[in-house]
């Protein structure tokens, strides 16, 4: 199996496009970099009696509430936060290389949409090139191929998240300042103020994005092996990400709509944010994801092993 | 490696019909048949590529249905066109395959390199070869594992003839001194003559001969051109023989078995004919194909 995963891995690197995948993809966060630290906006600033500020801020924002009550859930929130941090002794963040990280997630879904296009050539291609005729005529069975494949992007997309999250912290430093690893970050969970050390919640918020990365990576993965079309898996797989929440959306009164995947997808909503659907749990929405996660790769697995391979 | 009422159904096509055949080690067989009668699918059957609706073949005492992998040790194939990997080198591609088979030495990559003669260029991207060196990257792959059946698809496809000659001369040495078991399916008939021991016709899925080379040249009668004057005198000799006689300008052509030809000529002497020559034409496989697949049409 080993052996199976250095051979995909070869043939990954071997060819120019994932190369210049790569490269794009460092430009584009290097680039994101330099842009931050050219616009004022960014940085709000505190003095050192930041409570007094912080106070301030709070009557103000209590002042606004009453005026336009329709955005008052969202003060309602900064206003606990803000008397946790006067309580705790937490001092407001600064724009530090932290919140440049956060915000690097973004990054997270580029990696989806690179990841997906690999995905969809892993199995498509083979079939185009006419290798899979060697490929399949080996001592090797057909599912261990499969999921060399499979284990081979999923290494893939961790080299690339580890790698933003590494370049993140590191561009962060150099051009911000991190500060402290440890610094508390103040954040709402279910209605309540909490606090975790920075460098835990960015892992956190990586780890949770990148559940609607393996998610899509997997469905381009199974279309590539159900269709062997690569341009298919892309299309079908990268509409699927973008819509998805529009889909959840438009169904949003169904029944069923909670079944959908988009609307498990995003694992963040239950740290930070309220569901897209009310009754929504973390527990729901990881089980309805492993049920989709086995349902793709069973399909893909089905196909692959059973079908026969005609001229190509 | 041997194949028992192999059959296969594709939709409602039964395009494989009770194909039983066996080849030894030490032969090379080559497998014929007009384009469309099933070749193809059946090396695929062979190496695993396509299931069987019913039969099984089995190589070396594996069956490729039950005991796939065990089977596909002992197979090296090259189904069709070679294609390897356009992007990487030769070598990567060879190292790609060898990782796939069990104990593949990197000296033995070196080996089989060398045997095939791309020494020079296994360094190049694949994409930089020509049909030829390409053909010959396919034979390496497939004889990385040292497998004791090797199949190859129109081998010399793409090959000048010296390159046919020499995959020619190796095919035979792997037969005789390797004692493996060559398949070899090719539409240049003649190149399959100077190859092949033995040789099995397929035709809409059934196989409808099967003979070795040597049996299906010397058995077959032959044509007889005779250059002589004058020309109506033999013509009505001939005409006792048989009278299926064609006359030409300046020679009667006729067929006939081989030991007919000396009393012909005793006949055309004793009646004062004057003979500039006698020759005969060789039945070729080609003939002999041709007469076992009738007209070609695909059913």
């Amino acid at each position: 199996m080993i052996n199976l995963i250095r051979n995909e891995w070869m043939k990954l690197f071997a060819q120019r496009s994932t190369w210049i995948g790569i490269i794009l993809f460092v430009c584009l966060i290097t680039g994101f970099a330099l842009f931050m630290t050219t616009d004022p906006s960014s940085s709000e600033q505190y003095g050192s009696d930041w409570k007094q500020e912080l106070q301030q801020e709070n009557k103000e924002m209590k002042k606004q509430m009453e005026e336009t009550p329709s955005t008052a859930s969202f003060r309602q929130d900064q206003i606990k936060m803000n008397e946790y941090r006067i309580e705790n002794n937490i001092a407001p963040n600064e724009f530090t290389g932290w919140k440049f990280v956060q915000e690097n997630r973004m990054f997270v879904s580029l990696i989806s949409l690179f990841t997906i296009i690999i995905a969809a050539g892993s199995i498509a291609n083979e079939f185009r090139w006419g290798s899979i005729k060697l490929l399949l005529i080996r001592p090797v069975s057909r599912t261990k191929i499969l999921f060399s494949k499979f284990i081979t992007l999923l290494l893939f997309a961790l080299m690339l998240l580890v790698g933003l999250f590494v370049l993140s912290i590191g561009l962060g430093a150099l051009l911000f300042g991190l500060g402290s690893w440890t610094d508390p970050y103040v954040f709402m969970e279910g209605g309540e103020v909490k606090d975790a050390s920075i460098m835990a919640f960015s892992l956190m918020q990586y780890g949770f994005s990148s559940v609607n990365l393996l998610m899509m990576v997997t469905f381009a993965f199974m279309i590539s092996a159900v269709f062997r079309n690569s341009a298919l898996a892309i299309g079908a797989a990268v509409f699927l990400m973008l819509s998805g929440n529009s889909i959840v959306t438009f169904f949003a009164d169904k029944e069923w709509a909670k079944y959908i995947l988009f609307a498990n997808t995003d694992l963040n909503q239950f740290v930070t944010g309220t569901p897209l659907i009310e009754d929504l749990t973390m527990t729901f929405s990881v089980s309805v994801l492993v049920v989709y996660f086995f349902v793709f790769l069973g399909a893909a697995w089905l196909v692959f092993t059973k079908r026969d391979v005609t001229s190509t | 490696m041997k194949l028992e009422k192999v059959n296969k159904t594709i939709g409602s096509h039964h395009v494989i019909k009770d194909l039983s055949f066996e080849i030894f080690p030490g032969e090379v067989f080559g497998f014929l048949g007009p384009n469309g009668a099933g070749k193809t699918t059946t090396i695929r059957m062979m190496v695993g590529l396509m299931s069987m609706s019913s039969g099984d073949i089995v190589i070396a005492g594996n069956s490729v249905h039950k005991q796939r992998n065990k089977a596909m040790e002992q197979v090296g194939a090259i189904v069709e066109n070679p294609e390897m990997y356009p992007f990487m080198s030769g070598w990567k591609n060879l190292v790609h395959f060898a990782r796939m088979g069990k104990d593949v030495t990197e000296e033995r990559i070196r080996e089989v390199v060398q045997l095939v003669g791309l020494e020079k260029r296994i360094n190049d991207k694949v994409q930089k070869y020509s049909l030829g060196m390409r053909q010959r990257l396919g034979i390496a792959q497939a004889l990385l594992h040292r497998p004791s059946v090797l199949i190859l698809d129109e081998p010399t496809n793409g090959l000048d003839p010296s390159g046919m000659r020499e995959i020619r001369a190796y095919v035979q040495r792997l037969a005789k001194v390797e004692n493996v078991a060559v398949i070899v399916s090719s539409h240049i008939l003649s190149e399959m003559e100077l190859m092949c021991d033995r040789f099995g016709v397929i035709h809409n899925g059934e196989l409808v001969d099967i003979q070795s080379v040597r049996d299906a040249v010397q058995d077959a009668e032959m044509e007889v051109s005779i250059e002589a004057t004058p020309l109506d005198v033999v013509e009505r000799i001939l005409k006792e023989e048989t009278k299926n006689v064609i006359t030409k300008k300046q020679s009667c052509h006729i067929v006939l078995e081989k030991d007919r030809i000396p009393d012909i000529t005793t006949k055309l002497v004793e009646n004062n004919v004057s003979i500039y020559s006698i020759y005969t034409e060789k039945k070729t496989l080609e003939d002999e194909f041709l007469k076992v697949i009738g007209d070609g049409v695909i059913d």
